[in-house]
């Protein structure tokens, strides 16, 4: 292949090329923001799981997990659950929101080494009390409402002091604002009640019938359902593999429209030079020389559309992360970049397929005389 | 140098096949054989032939029958890609409307025959630029077609026919689309490439003062050889 030669044609038509270029670029970046919302997605679940590593989960029976902020389940349930055999440890959670604050929730601190999957350290100060107007905050938290250990803050319209801040935890907590279960309950409105009942087994491998025992005995009666993290993992799957095979098929739409851009000015680039390309086989390029050709134009063509199209999928992807915020965010990994660059490789080979070997099949003598 | 024949054509017939049942005969039976360092003109009306012969010996073209060594080689079977390389190692071409690629400099269209013999680029351009010196192009080297006249794009030509250091240089009415004294020198520089670099040309022509300087005229019509004429004047030199 001729470098030289490969410039100078793509350099021809400046504003065809840049067109092309422009249409593979759209494509590339369509795949890739799709797929980085994907793997957004696999990741921000992968740090939820983390949590309920080898635990069970007991929600309200007519909610799905990614409507869990809305479950309410009777705080007597987690006395009656007790009493299980298998389990070693259970305890309530409330969670929800409020104006001041945003993400609020309330926990039994006594029971945080429950989280085996997990670990929670203060960076400083100490946990709240029972009974007091106290929170602890998440780091991000901490700089969102731009407080720290000894400030209080208003939530629900009371006065609660800061007294402490979280480590790091690499999860929406870290934009939360924690306190005890009975101050959570207070606030939000929900006496009696907590969002989910978590539950660790005594051996981990009992954690399925477990959760079976719990939706056979209790499930109808008490309004609820109990799920292990393989069941929440299957449920999380399920939803990215939803949006992986979206992203596929909008991905392929966006190919195929590119691969046809390319074949058709590949198609027209040959048909320009049939003279040229008649020439060359006079003067000994063989058929292969040619396909070579042609297919190197289409293949620099994608590359350079990909390359473009991966340049601006960083950019509107961070833009899109600065727009959502929060915890979750979409992420462009290596493999997806490569994927998708070889992907739309192997459509620009495809395209420039054709219009190669219709160049390299010329017959020299027609092609001279082609005006 | 002892003779050899570098071009021997066997009763060689060409048909064309127009529509089902309509067949032309474009070249009927011809017998020819040229010598190495010879100076052949092929002349004859519009129509005669005269182009397809040139295409067959050029393997640009297979014959219908008969059957066309080019130095001692048959390449009337010959498959594409095996054409090309004898296109490209034994023969050179120079065309009437002088065929240069639009997108390269006068250097890159010379050197472009040797870059698909896998010469790499700076050796090929090198050949190229000592070439172009000769055909008198030195200051042209970094044009491209369109910044030359007409009479400077054929010494392109030339110089590009030359750069693999063919024995044959085949040219089909190289001197058709110039003025008289472009054509002239045009005339000039292919009878020096016989005569000095014993090159053995094959011209097919209208130009009376090319078909004159040639050591032996073709006269072809109606797809035959007609008649042919020995330059008596001139001495061969070989």
């Amino acid at each position: 292949m001729m470098y030289d030669m490969l410039l100078g044609e793509l350099m021809r038509h400046k504003l065809r090329t840049g067109l092309t270029i422009t249409g593979v670029a759209i494509g590339i970046l369509l795949i890739v923001s799709l797929g980085s919302f994907s793997e957004g997605i696999k990741i921000f679940v992968d740090q939820q799981l983390a949590y309920s590593s080898g635990l069970i989960t007991v929600i309200k029976q007519d909610i799905s997990f990614e409507g869990i902020m809305y479950s309410k389940v009777d705080e007597n349930v987690i006395d009656e659950l007790a009493d299980i055999p298998g389990i070693e440890d259970i305890s309530g959670f409330v969670m929800g929101t409020t104006p001041e604050v945003g993400w609020f929730g309330g926990i039994d601190f006594s029971k945080v080494d429950m989280f085996s999957g997990f670990s929670v350290e203060l960076d400083e100060g100490r946990t709240p009390e029972e009974g007091a107007d106290e929170v602890v905050l998440g780091y991000k938290a901490a700089e969102r409402l731009d407080a720290g250990v000894g400030d209080s803050l208003k939530i629900g319209g009371r006065s609660f002091e800061v007294v402490g801040i979280y480590e790091e935890m690499g999860t929406e907590d870290d934009d939360s604002v924690i306190t005890t279960l009975a101050k959570a309950q207070d606030v939000l409105g929900m006496d009696g009640e907590v969002t989910m009942v978590i539950i660790k087994p005594e051996d981990v491998s009992e954690a399925r019938s477990i959760a079976d025992f719990i939706n056979d005995e209790y499930g109808d009666s008490e309004e609820i359902k109990a799920g292990t993290d393989e069941d929440v993992r299957k449920f999380a799957e399920q939803l990215t593999d939803q949006m992986s095979a979206m992203t596929f098929a909008m991905g392929s739409i966006a190919s195929f429209i590119a691969g046809i851009v390319i074949m058709n000015v590949m198609f027209m680039a040959v048909r320009e030079r049939r003279r040229e390309i008649g020439v060359m086989k006079a003067v000994g390029a063989t058929n292969r020389h040619i396909l070579i050709e042609i297919m190197a134009e289409s293949l620099a063509i994608t590359f350079a559309g990909s390359v473009a199209g991966l340049v601006l999928s960083v950019v509107v992807v961070q833009f899109i992360n600065g727009f959502l915020g929060g915890s979750f965010t979409a992420v462009i990994t290596p493999s997806l970049a490569l994927e998708s660059t070889a992907f739309l490789m192997a459509i620009g080979a495809l395209a420039g397929m054709a219009p190669a070997r219709q160049a390299s099949r010329l017959n020299p003598i027609e092609a001279i005389r082609y005006e | 140098m002892a003779k050899r024949a570098v071009f021997k054509l066997e009763k060689i017939t060409k048909q064309y096949r127009m529509g089902e049942d309509v067949v032309t005969n474009a070249l009927c039976g011809i017998d020819i054989e040229i010598e190495n360092g010879e100076y052949v003109a092929i002349i004859g009306p519009s129509g005669s032939g005269k182009s397809t012969l040139m295409h067959i010996m050029g393997c640009l073209d297979s014959p219908t029958k008969g059957r066309v060594f080019i130095e001692g080689i048959d390449v009337s079977k010959m498959k594409d890609n095996e054409l090309a390389v004898v296109r490209r190692e034994k023969l050179g071409f120079v065309f009437q409307a002088y065929n240069l690629v639009n997108t390269l400099t006068a250097v890159e269209n010379v050197a472009l025959p040797m870059r698909f013999a896998g010469v790499g680029r700076g050796e090929a351009v090198r050949r190229a630029r000592e070439l172009l010196k000769k055909v008198g192009l030195t200051d042209r080297m970094g044009h491209k077609p369109n910044q030359l006249s007409g009479g400077q794009q054929q010494r392109v030509a030339i110089a590009r026919s030359l750069i693999n250091d063919p024995d044959i240089i085949l040219a089909d009415e190289p001197t058709g689309n110039l003025d008289t004294k472009s054509g002239q020198e045009i005339v000039e520089l292919l009878e020096s490439l016989n005569r000095k670099m014993g090159k053995t040309i094959v011209v097919v022509t209208h130009h009376l003062g090319l078909a004159q300087r040639a050591d032996r005229r073709i006269y072809i019509k109606d797809g035959k050889v007609e008649r042919e004429e020995r330059k008596a004047s001139r001495k061969r030199r070989r």
